[in-house]
């Protein structure tokens, strides 16, 4: 008589869970999707945390045991400090972080067939959203820990911490969005995830790099004189430069004996708050229509 | 279309689906009542998964409808209802994979919330629903540990941990080796126990008939039949006896075993005399004879061995043997129809309902 009671109050209970439909069942799956994907990529994100605090003591070693090597370059105050910390190889780890987040969020369902599981519990669509933004948080507390770690050198080296830091994190979290985002988009058309990553991490850290000089070199746009906003990596540059603002934007850089160029070293807080959306706008759309219009193996 | 069953919990109407030209799935109409196992069969490419994913909302039909009851209420599914509707059935989509990194309580909380089973109750119900799988030890080790046996059952757990009336199988034991599709097919049945209604596919014979109440038959897109499993025996008139000897033939005695078998038996199967065989399958290590599926002449066959000294220990005529004939008549029958194209040849759909 008690176990009849106690399944007609749970019937009773799943059928008015089940009258949730709609923008309720939305939230409710995304919701479920954060915490789930929270939990399953735990690892992933210990992995990277350490891969932060790896580059955070490469920049310490540069920055304090090379000191004497790095003549003008050489930190002075709090803000010089982080510009060093946050310019030099931070965005690596920001590319290598959004790929490793990002490289199996769509890919991986298909090369592994795990998405015979998942769907019709689920749409792609909100799964898609659960993801991106449980992975982004990830990310995010990742890229906080490296500003916490430099915070801190600071206060240890000269008592203080300039509020600026604060700016610098902003363009960093929007960024690494912008990352996070390509890398999607490269995971909803790449066959798995170790080749999202792989060509991810190649194209941002070689790809991207490469275009302006070679456009600085081919005489296409002379002297680089119009801003880079095709390159989205551009933008990152406003993570470090913003320490410094109002920046030089656009400089020439002379390598004796013989070489010099110009080039643009970071956006406008306009055009990079602009620019950023755009491109995040692009990913994410593009992403989207090939992740409906893909098939898995079986279908 | 006859009137719809105040029983029926599934409905299938004039359900049609079309790629360019290609009709893969063409006016099926199927009611699935409440507590029965339906099974649907049909050979590679016939359309089984495209009608299941019709079902699941992962492809539109192009033409037809389809009726799922939630709460006592018949409901067509349409873009505005699926998720309330499809709460109500479980999906098994083919082989399950699983992300290795997660323990089965880590998914099936997972699966059972995205369905919106009540959020205190959900641990118990994972608790209870492995152990029914006898997975209760396993429940949070990493399933990259776990054998293909132990995945499907946590994949058919997957399909039932929402508490759906109704469960979709698509090909469940595709892959698994004996033991685990006969444990499978235990848990078909034990599902039908606790009052689920089953909707399973396969292109295996032998599977389908353990399981089902009704079988529908799918070819080309098409329900060639849909009945009882008794009602498909009656109409196939026609099966195969299995006989197993207490002494194994040896190599060299064969033949003139059989051809003696032949020459007493063949008058007494009631098949016209070009169409009789009798044969030996040697892995299984028993004599196979076709006769017409008619009990009297099957007891005549009894009762000539044993008045011919023949020790016989086993005398069996499977299921899937009876409907085995069937489905290559009915498939026979749509493969000689000149208009339609594209499908494989009789031959290949034979090896592949021998797989068993």
């Amino acid at each position: 008589m008690v176990s009849i009671l106690k399944n007609n109050i749970v019937t009773e209970q799943i059928n008015i869970e089940r009258q949730k439909v709609g923008l309720r069942r939305d939230i409710m799956q995304i919701n479920n999707t954060i915490s789930f994907e929270l939990k399953r990529n735990f690892r992933r994100f210990i992995v990277l945390l350490i891969v932060y605090a790896g580059i955070f003591f490469l920049s310490l070693l540069m920055n304090e045991l090379l000191y004497d090597l790095m003549g003008e370059f050489a930190p002075t105050d709090s803000i010089s400090l982080m510009q060093n910390y946050i310019g030099q190889f931070f965005i690596l780890a920001l590319i290598i972080s959004a790929a490793m987040f990002g490289g199996s969020i769509i890919a991986e369902d298909f090369y592994r067939q795990t998405g015979n599981l998942l769907f019709p519990k689920i749409s792609k669509t909100r799964l898609l959203v659960g993801r991106l933004i449980s992975r982004y948080i990830l990310n995010a507390l990742c890229i906080l820990f490296f500003y916490v770690l430099v915070a801190t050198t600071s206060f240890i080296k000269y008592q203080e911490v300039d509020l600026k830091i604060f700016y610098s994190i902003g363009w960093a979290l929007l960024y690494s969005f912008v990352l996070l985002c390509f890398v999607s988009f490269l995971s909803s058309f790449m066959k798995n995830t170790s080749f999202t990553i792989i060509t991810s991490i190649l194209f941002l850290l070689i790809v991207m790099q490469m275009v302006p000089v070679i456009l600085s070199y081919s005489g296409v746009v002379e002297n680089n004189e119009i801003p880079m906003f095709f390159i989205f990596s551009y933008f990152g540059n406003i993570i470090s430069e913003c320490l410094n603002m109002p920046a030089v934007r656009y400089e020439t850089i002379t390598h004796p004996p013989a070489l010099e160029y110009s080039q643009w070293s970071t956006p406008s807080e306009f055009g990079a708050a602009l620019g950023m959306i755009i491109y995040i706008i692009i990913f994410l759309t593009l992403a989207y229509i090939l992740y409906q219009r893909r098939q898995s193996k079986s279908e | 279309m006859k009137e719809i069953s105040e029983n029926a919990i599934v409905r299938f109407k004039n359900l049609s689906k079309k790629f360019g030209d290609f009709y893969a799935v063409s006016n099926v109409n199927i009611e699935i009542n409440n507590g029965e196992i339906v099974g649907f069969l049909g050979p590679n490419g016939a359309g089984k998964s495209t009608t299941m994913k019709m079902m699941a909302y992962l492809l539109k039909p192009t033409e037809g409808e389809i009726w799922i009851r939630v709460n006592g209420n018949l409901e067509k599914l349409s873009n505005h209802n699926k998720d309330y509707l499809l709460d109500n059935v479980g999906f098994l989509i083919e082989n399950p994979f699983f992300y290795g990194n997660v323990s089965p309580r880590m998914i099936l909380k997972y699966f059972a919330e995205l369905k919106g089973y009540p959020i205190k109750k959900v641990n118990q119900r994972i608790e209870d629903v492995i152990d029914m799988f006898g997975l209760s030890d396993w429940i949070d080790k990493k399933i990259k540990t776990f054998s293909k046996g132990m995945r499907q059952k946590i994949g058919i757990a997957s399909a039932i941990i929402h508490n759906p009336d109704i469960v979709v199988l698509d090909e469940p034991t595709t892959g698994l080796d004996p033991q685990a599709r006969r444990e499978v097919r235990d848990f078909i049945l034990k599902l039908k126990k606790i009052g689920k209604t089953i909707f399973l596919s396969s292109h295996l014979l032998y599977e389908v008939s353990e399981v089902a109440d009704r079988i529908a038959i799918i070819n080309r897109g098409k329900i060639v039949a849909f009945d009882t499993l008794d009602n498909l025996e009656a109409k196939a008139k026609k099966s195969v006896i299995h006989i197993e000897l207490l002494n194994h033939p040896e190599e060299q005695d064969l033949n003139n075993i059989l051809d003696n078998l032949k020459e007493i038996l063949t008058p007494l199967t009631g098949i016209t005399k070009d169409l009789n065989w009798i044969k030996y399958n040697h892995d299984t290590k028993t004599f196979q004879i076709f006769f017409n599926g008619d009990p009297k002449n099957q007891f005549s066959i009894l009762k000539t061995l044993l008045a011919n000294n023949f020790e016989v220990i086993e005398f069996s005529v499977p299921k899937a043997g009876l409907l085995e004939n069937l489905f290559i008549d009915l498939v026979s029958n749509s493969v000689s129809n000149p208009s339609d194209n594209g499908f494989n040849k009789i031959e290949n759909k034979k090896s592949i309902l021998m797989e068993e």
